[in-house]
């Protein structure tokens, strides 16, 4: 008598949830999200946020062409046995650019998504136009180290992502495990520890890439940076560090900590729109 | 004749002079180790030691340590370091290291190595626990929570294979690559010392130490989930594996405290039980269960299993609560032996672990008084006429004394030997003789001034 795996239903979360179109690339399943027209955007979150059609989306994808996928292991995107790191994700999401069938699309993505956006326009230049960075992870900035994600108590949360405007209107958002008293419950809060642990298989060991210091400066892509100018998550000297290596513009959101494509979904999406846009003219 | 129950006394050496729990986010991972003072902890370490050696003469059956990382519950980070120290300071009682935490460390052959070395020096006596460690251990090492699985079952099977197959081998995992397996030592306990793992009752768990005819050790859970893991081990057993569990594949942790009279025993045992419960276990969910620990699908079945069950955390019940539920045992020597002789009838336990002994903030001569009623008045109870631990009905793997080892292994296959100059090879034993020692040619074998060449001085010498 063994015990069968339980049975396990992915839930939806209760706002901005829309249907995906569920796709197969490369043998590997992916949920994708995508509207709008224009140039083609792919936008990748970060640990947090996937299965959700935020205000953020909305505005980008009225302005271009916004393709948003659950990464692997995310939402109803599966997660192959073989895929254990970020470069397998990069092995994924290129076979996703093709699928799309555009030509080289604009990669924009947060926190961890923005490093492994960095990722595939290292690995697959030829499939990047541009790279667009939001709070990124993925650099080392001695004495200024990233917050440790997986281990933010609850309680903490409002500070620790939202900064000095707090996590009001958020509740449901959560940026880590939670507890299963948030919105959503049990089942809620175990598809939230899940996506942590997917998340951990692609960053515990080892918060930063040191070999993205040699890496980015030969991007040779036009890319942007932005981050919140209260962001307690990614020190401020890290978006400085990204820009310096990318050569590319930084834009600081006042207003916003982390949660910057939460708690000014306009001014960050604007941001996006406008370079994506300056750089395909 | 078997004894109907073997008793251990497992010690986690807390370290209790911190704040109330209440006033911590945890005892684990992030409490400052500004509390810690080197010298209340060597007073602390050094009673704890004596508690554990005391067990010999008590007459208990093994004495059990294990590994914890950077908390104040349990303080022994290198167990097999404290085995050292007992299995010098005792010679008879099993000492067991329950258990090792596999994925935490570098290399699994340390571990073979240490156990095995330690199997050595005690004469066969060690048991060794294998697991996975705290979910917090992972905050607390850098190891990676999501391969921590897969990490251990083959860092288990590489042990396993290091002790048991002759060496050298090539072993190529998923998780470790070690071109050369080849350990020395070996254990004494052959094929290898018995093997327990822990277990707070699931089932994927209980299957495989099942499997394995390993000894499952049920962690601190209330009486109705012990009798639960225990029904399923059995069954498991019998109806997938075949066979009918041992008694002593069967133990449990039940901390216990036994004094004069019941009310005395509760008195007693109150303030520190509640110390290890309210404090010493302080762990929120962000600290015991990093992300990747357990897949989303176990996380959602322990939650509802929990919540369907009314679990509570351990520091939200009361001491009464912690007694009537069974996560301890507590009382006069004939409520602790009725309790026991309970657990042996109705839920087939073999073996007590945390069996009297040290618990949470209590004192040393607390802790003496305790091993002591229980040796006298509880422990008799569950032991064939003689009183004897069973280890002492039989001879040690490895005899004591020097004139036994003698005659039970005589000299070793080979002699230790050195090869002379004109290839004669001669045992070092006995080579210190005049004959051979005064005349001995000890230059290499081959070289050319034993070959009798004249080497001429290299040019510009002197």
């Amino acid at each position: 008598m063994t015990a069968a795996p339980p049975a396990y239903a992915v839930p939806r979360p209760e706002r901005f949830s829309t249907e995906p179109d569920v796709i197969e690339v490369g043998g590997t399943t992916l949920a994708v999200r995508r509207e709008g027209s224009g140039p083609v955007v792919l936008y990748l979150h970060g640990h947090w946020l996937a299965r959700r059609w935020l205000p953020f989306h909305a505005r980008l994808a009225e302005q271009v062409d916004l393709v948003a996928p659950d990464l692997p292991g995310f939402g109803e995107s599966a997660k192959p046995s073989w895929l254990t790191s970020r470069e397998d994700v990069v092995l994924v999401l290129r076979d996703l650019v093709e699928h799309l069938d555009a030509g080289p699309v604009h990669v924009v993505g947060h926190g961890l998504g923005a490093w492994i956006a960095a990722d595939l326009a290292i690995w697959a230049p030829a499939q990047v136009a541009s790279l667009t960075v939001l709070a990124p992870f993925g650099l080392r900035v001695p004495g200024e180290p990233i917050a440790d994600i997986f281990i933010v108590n609850p309680e903490q949360y409002g500070d620790t992502y939202f900064g000095a405007a707090g996590a009001e209107g958020f509740e449901d958002l959560v940026p880590g495990t939670g507890t299963p008293m948030l919105p959503g419950g049990v089942e809620e809060y175990a598809q939230r520890y899940g996506e942590m642990g997917a998340a951990a298989a692609l960053m515990w060991q080892r918060r930063y890439d040191l070999k993205l210091e040699t890496r980015l400066p030969r991007l040779r892509r036009p890319a942007l940076v932005i981050d919140g100018a209260e962001d307690r998550v990614v020190p401020a000297a890290h978006a400085a560090r990204w820009a310096e290596l990318t050569g590319g513009r930084r834009v600081t959101v006042e207003d916003a900590g982390h949660a910057v494509h939460l708690q000014q979904p306009e001014r960050t999406a604007d941001a996006v729109a406008s370079f994506v846009q300056e750089v395909s003219a | 004749m078997t004894n109907k129950l073997e008793f251990y006394n497992f010690h986690l050496m807390p370290y209790p002079f911190i704040p109330p729990g209440e006033d911590l986010e945890s005892t684990w991972v992030t409490l400052p180790n500004t509390h810690f003072e080197p010298g209340q902890a060597h007073k602390l370490f050094t009673e704890y030691l004596e508690q554990l050696v005391a067990c010999e003469r008590l007459g208990y059956d093994g004495i059990i340590v294990n590994e914890h990382h950077q908390n104040a519950f349990g303080t022994i980070c290198a167990p097999d370091v404290w085995a050292g120290y007992l299995a010098a300071k005792t010679s008879r009682i099993k000492i067991g290291v329950i258990g090792n935490a596999l994925p935490l460390h570098q290399n699994p052959l340390r571990i073979a190595e240490e156990i095995a070395m330690l199997d050595l020096i005690s004469g066969g006596r060690i048991i060794s626990g294998h697991v996975r460690g705290m979910g917090a251990e992972y905050h607390s090492s850098g190891q990676d929570p999501t391969t921590s699985k897969a990490k251990f079952w083959e860092a288990h099977d590489l042990i396993m294979k290091a002790w048991t197959e002759d060496g050298p081998f090539s072993w190529q995992g998923d998780h470790y690559n070690i071109e050369h397996v080849n350990i020395w030592p070996k254990p004494m306990q052959q094929p290898h010392p018995p093997i327990w793992m822990p277990g707070t009752g699931s089932t994927d768990t209980i299957d495989e130490v099942a499997k394995r005819k390993f000894s499952y050790m049920q962690t601190t859970t209330s009486n109705w989930i012990t009798k639960k893991s225990f029904n399923t081990f059995r069954q498991v057993c019998e109806e997938k594996y075949g066979y009918t569990a041992d008694l002593r594949q069967l133990g449990r942790v039940v901390p216990t405290y036994v004094a004069e009279t019941d009310a005395q025993a509760r008195r007693e045992f109150m303030p520190h039980a509640m110390w290890f419960f309210r404090t010493g276990l302080k762990i929120p969910m962000h600290h015991l269960s990093p992300p990747g620990y357990n897949s989303a699908a176990s996380m959602l079945g322990m939650m509802r299993g929990r919540a369907a069950a009314g679990v509570k955390n351990f520091w939200e019940m009361s001491f009464d609560e912690l007694i009537d539920l069974g996560y301890i045992i507590c009382g006069s020597p004939q409520t602790v032996v009725d309790k026991y002789h309970q657990q042996v009838e109705e839920y087939g336990l073999g073996m007590a672990i945390s069996a009297g002994g040290q618990l949470g903030s209590m004192p040393n001569w607390m802790v003496m008084k305790n091993l002591q009623i229980m040796a006298e008045e509880v422990i008799p109870h569950f032991r064939d006429p003689d009183g004897k631990p069973e280890y002492a009905r039989s001879e040690r793997t490895a005899p004591h004394t020097v004139t036994e080892l003698a005659a039970v292994y005589g000299r070793p296959r080979i002699e230790a030997t050195l090869r002379l100059a004109d290839g004669t090879d001669i045992p070092t034993a006995t080579a210190h003789v005049p004959e051979v020692a005064d005349t001995a040619d000890t230059r290499p074998v081959g070289s050319v001034e034993a070959a009798g060449v004249k080497v001429p001085a290299p040019a510009g010498a002197q």
